[in-house]
């Protein structure tokens, strides 16, 4: 019997947010993966191995924002095409929403970490991913109310 | 030994060091070493060792050798700080004094403070009654510590699904 690999996407945003996902690396190494992370100024670690970039949504006017979210969607959907990952776990915000939802409709498993920085109220890509994950972990059992159906495990740090 | 520490974080906390300077010159802080990591702050505590920034190592050591941790609100630092056991007031960082971004830290010292795992005060003017604070009162900081597994556990389950 030949195991049908999955492939994991990995999705971040620079910074708290990618730190929390490496923190799961234990979970996911042995399985092929790549990263998504959002354009940003700094360097990206070159340790994390095949990386794909997908546009900053959350800075510049309003025009540019809307442009950046059409440019996510396009470079996820290109990102999806060449890698084919049948798996999504991220700690969010939205950097790998376009992602799941493609994994998702496709069959696929998608796994959502909200950030510990999220005590008392629900981020919105939370309440976002709570519609597309399979598994949806908080950090804080403060949550859980918001989260109907969230497991809470403790925290990721 | 006093371990007083703001994090890295770019933005300075100037209100945390003037506030332990006072309580210092008050006699609240007895005759304790006290070893400061001022990160981007521009305030000088008196009579301390003060660094801007530590090592890894240097930080454990240090966090190790206290008695007393007086914080930041930030999760990484507080946390470390809980898992060693150790007696921590936080102060969070609060975005009106542009000390931070946002008022996250806020949410995470009244979360902790719910558990009764440290304490704090978002006003440093509430220092000297948090130092008069009896330690009986906190609990050991005890989280699930399972998450790792349970994704793991996940992703396993989801790939011998796949292979079927």
């Amino acid at each position: 019997m030949t195991d049908r690999q999955i492939t994991i996407c990995l999705a971040a945003a620079p910074g708290g947010h990618l730190s929390e996902l490496l923190n799961l690396r234990t979970a996911y190494e042995s399985y092929p993966h790549f990263f998504v992370i959002n354009e940003h100024t700094g360097r990206t670690d070159g340790r994390l191995g095949r990386v794909h970039h997908v546009p900053d949504y959350g800075v510049g006017t309003r025009w540019q924002r809307a442009r950046a979210i059409v440019r996510l969607v396009s470079t996820s959907v290109r990102i999806y095409v060449m890698e084919r990952p049948n798996v999504v776990v991220t700690t969010g915000p939205a950097t790998g929403l376009v992602l799941a939802v493609l994994v998702r409709a496709a069959g696929g498993h998608v796994v959502y970490v909200e950030c510990s920085a999220q005590v008392t109220v629900p981020s919105l890509s939370g309440r976002a991913f709570r519609w597309i994950a399979n598994r949806f972990y908080v950090q804080w059992p403060t949550l859980l109310p918001h989260y109907p159906g969230a497991e809470y495990r403790g925290l990721l740090l | 030994m006093i371990f007083v520490t703001v994090g890295t974080h770019q933005m300075p906390f100037n209100r945390l060091l003037v506030a332990v300077d006072a309580a210092g010159e008050g006699g609240l802080l007895g005759d304790a070493e006290i070893v400061v990591q001022s990160g981007s702050c521009t305030h000088r505590c008196a009579g301390t060792r003060q660094m801007a920034y530590v090592s890894g190592e240097e930080f454990d050591s240090l966090l190790d050798r206290a008695d007393l941790v007086i914080s930041h609100g930030g999760i990484g630092t507080v946390l470390t700080a809980l898992r060693r056991r150790k007696h921590v007031i936080a102060i969070p960082r609060l975005q009106q004094f542009g000390e931070h971004n946002n008022d996250h830290q806020l949410q995470v010292c009244a979360e902790l403070d719910r558990q009764h795992a440290l304490f704090t005060s978002p006003d440093t003017a509430d220092l000297p009654a948090l130092l008069a604070r009896d330690i009986a009162e906190l609990s050991p900081f005890d989280p699930p510590t399972d998450i790792v597994d349970a994704v793991r556990a996940d992703l396993a389950s989801f790939a011998r699904r796949r292979s079927r």
